[in-house]
């Protein structure tokens, strides 16, 4: 009987996974394109900014468009895992979990991004690796945040209560994080001159003329980093999925 | 060259942390496949010799 | 009326009272079964005073002045003595199977939370109040900053305790309890951490107060918020 059940169960799942596999693809043309055409016009249609005279500086500001559009990518997804997080713990539905870890991990992907491209973009404009530039230290701050969490859950067998867990953190740490940008605001304001850049940096964005090319190719990455967002988040639920099938699977074969 | 480095840095990392992600997602989605095959076939014997 | 919120396990607890009663009676017990050995406050004692003493030389050489680190190193200590307090705290529950006794006697699960909490800002605060005169002589401050630092530090503390004790809680039940409690819990508390070193800055610099109300405000509102989030989420910790 449990066989048949497995069985139907199977058929069920490819039959789904068929349908879905179209679904998926498409996501995943369409992210491709989109990223690559963000790509072109961010490395080459957008036009340089105006005000700044030295190469490096000139070629560095072109980092500027992936930067923005991951950072915005980063906290969407922690956005996200918060809102699922909720959902979790108020509907205990096993796919509110898939989500947030999804989210997370993804989230996690791009914080490194600007991390590392954030420093790379400080050393030509400022002339150092690293300042306590507000946004920098709130997403290495969110970054440390995210890393706790995938700690915290490899340290839980027991499936429920990772979930329950993982939730609840993720939902504290949610709350911190605006709290964390208006301390180290303040400190920054309040602190100033100890690294000059620190004091552009509030004024960055605008530190270059944002002409209107330079906009319109910002707003195409953001949408297509959105787009590739969403394309992450779809495959990376599936394979949450796959893995508690496999789990299971094994369960019932080990316990039978 | 020396001007660009920066920035071909840059997107050398989006792309390779990209592929790095991609990579493990799909990686992570074949290994299950081959295991839930093997085990719906392990299921599939069981039930048989019964 | 918070008591509405969360369903009570029992039919017979009724009353703010009566809730009150239950909070203090897991205070009475943390508190008497810390005074039986005194292990925890003591071990927290020495630890913040070795870290004070370490880092007075530790930056001697370079520091022109060593004034402008002593906020700093203050926290440091109350941090680092207060994980180590706070990664105790359910471990003995855990292990002579007390949490499952507070879990099946009669009392709202919140108030194990806010007995716990109250219990660990105790222990962080009475050892860092023995530890205030060490640091002030240490470091050479003047003797009349000491009840504003007080407060601060009891305001940190309680910011720490807040969120701590939940994550206690939850890294008890982990495989690999101690070292996970410092990874969620420091870069929660950062926000409140950067309030507290600011607060205890203007303290010995005389700084006056308008210009670091702002972080007092922060300070306090983290307490709030983190005190209220943990009391909300404490349940979903401990149902098992």
């Amino acid at each position: 009987m449990a066989t048949k059940a497995m069985l139907s169960q199977q058929e069920k799942s490819t039959a789904a996974s068929t349908s879905a596999f179209s679904w998926g693809a498409i996501l995943t043309v369409i992210s491709g394109i989109f990223m690559l055409a963000a790509l072109y016009m961010a490395l080459v249609w957008a036009p340089d900014a105006l005000n700044l005279t030295a190469p490096a500086e000139r070629y560095a500001q072109r980092i500027f468009y992936f930067h923005v559009s991951s950072a915005w990518l980063g906290f969407l997804a922690f956005i996200v895992a918060a809102v699922v997080s909720i959902l979790y713990l108020v509907t205990r539905k096993d796919i509110w979990d898939m989500w947030a870890l999804a989210s997370i991990e993804i989230g996690l992907a791009f914080f490194t991004m600007v991390i590392i491209s954030g420093s790379l973009w400080a050393k030509p404009t400022w002339n150092v690796w690293w300042t306590w530039d507000p946004r920098l230290t709130i997403s290495t701050i969110c970054w440390l945040l995210y890393i706790g969490y995938i700690m915290l859950r490899g340290a839980i067998d027991n499936p429920d209560r990772r979930a329950r867990f993982g939730a609840v953190y993720a939902l504290l740490a949610s709350f911190s994080v605006p709290l964390n940008w208006m301390a180290i605001r303040w400190w920054r304001t309040i602190h100033p001159a100890v690294v000059a850049p620190g004091n552009n940096a509030d004024e960055s964005m605008g530190s270059f003329g944002m002409s209107a090319n330079i906009q319109t190719t910002l707003i195409f990455c953001v949408v297509a980093f959105t787009i590739f967002y969403i394309t992450l988040m779809y495959h990376r639920i599936k394979l949450e999925q796959l893995q508690r099938r496999v789990d299971s699977l094994k369960q019932r074969l080990l316990y039978r | 060259m020396g001007d660009t480095i920066y920035l071909a840095a840059a997107y050398g990392v989006f792309w390779l942390v990209s592929f790095v992600l991609i990579y493990s997602i799909a990686n992570r989605q074949r290994h299950l496949q081959k295991d839930i095959a093997m085990l719906e076939q392990l299921a599939q014997e069981e039930t048989s010799s019964e | 009326m918070a008591t509405d919120l969360i369903p009570t396990t029992s039919t017979a607890t009724h009353g703010f009272g009566s809730y009150l009663r239950k909070v203090a009676a897991i205070i009475g017990k943390d508190v008497a079964t810390e005074l039986r050995t005194k292990e925890m406050i003591s071990a927290m004692f020495v630890f913040s005073l070795l870290i004070i003493f370490i880092f007075n030389f530790a930056f001697d050489l370079r520091a022109e002045n060593m004034q402008t680190l002593a906020p700093g190193v203050l926290w440091v200590a109350i941090a680092f003595a207060g994980m180590l307090g706070l990664s105790r705290s359910f471990v003995l529950e855990r292990d002579r199977g007390v949490l499952d006794g507070l879990l099946l006697a009669p009392v709202d699960r919140s108030a194990i939370y806010l007995g716990k909490m109250i219990g660990n800002v105790l222990f962080i605060s009475l050892v860092e109040i023995i530890i205030l005169p060490f640091f002030i002589i240490l470091f050479n401050q003047p003797l009349g900053t000491l009840p504003f630092l007080a407060g601060v530090v009891f305001l940190g503390s309680l910011a720490f305790a807040s969120v701590g004790t939940l994550f206690s809680a939850m890294a008890v039940h982990t495989r690999a309890r101690d070292v996970l409690l410092p990874i969620m819990l420091f870069p929660v508390i950062i926000p409140a951490m950067l309030a507290a070193v600011r607060l205890t800055a203007a303290i010995l610099d005389n700084i006056p107060f308008d210009e670091v109300s702002q972080w007092l405000a922060l300070l306090v509102a983290f307490d709030v918020i983190f005190i209220a989030a943990s009391f909300m989420l404490f349940e979903f910790v401990v149902e098992e």
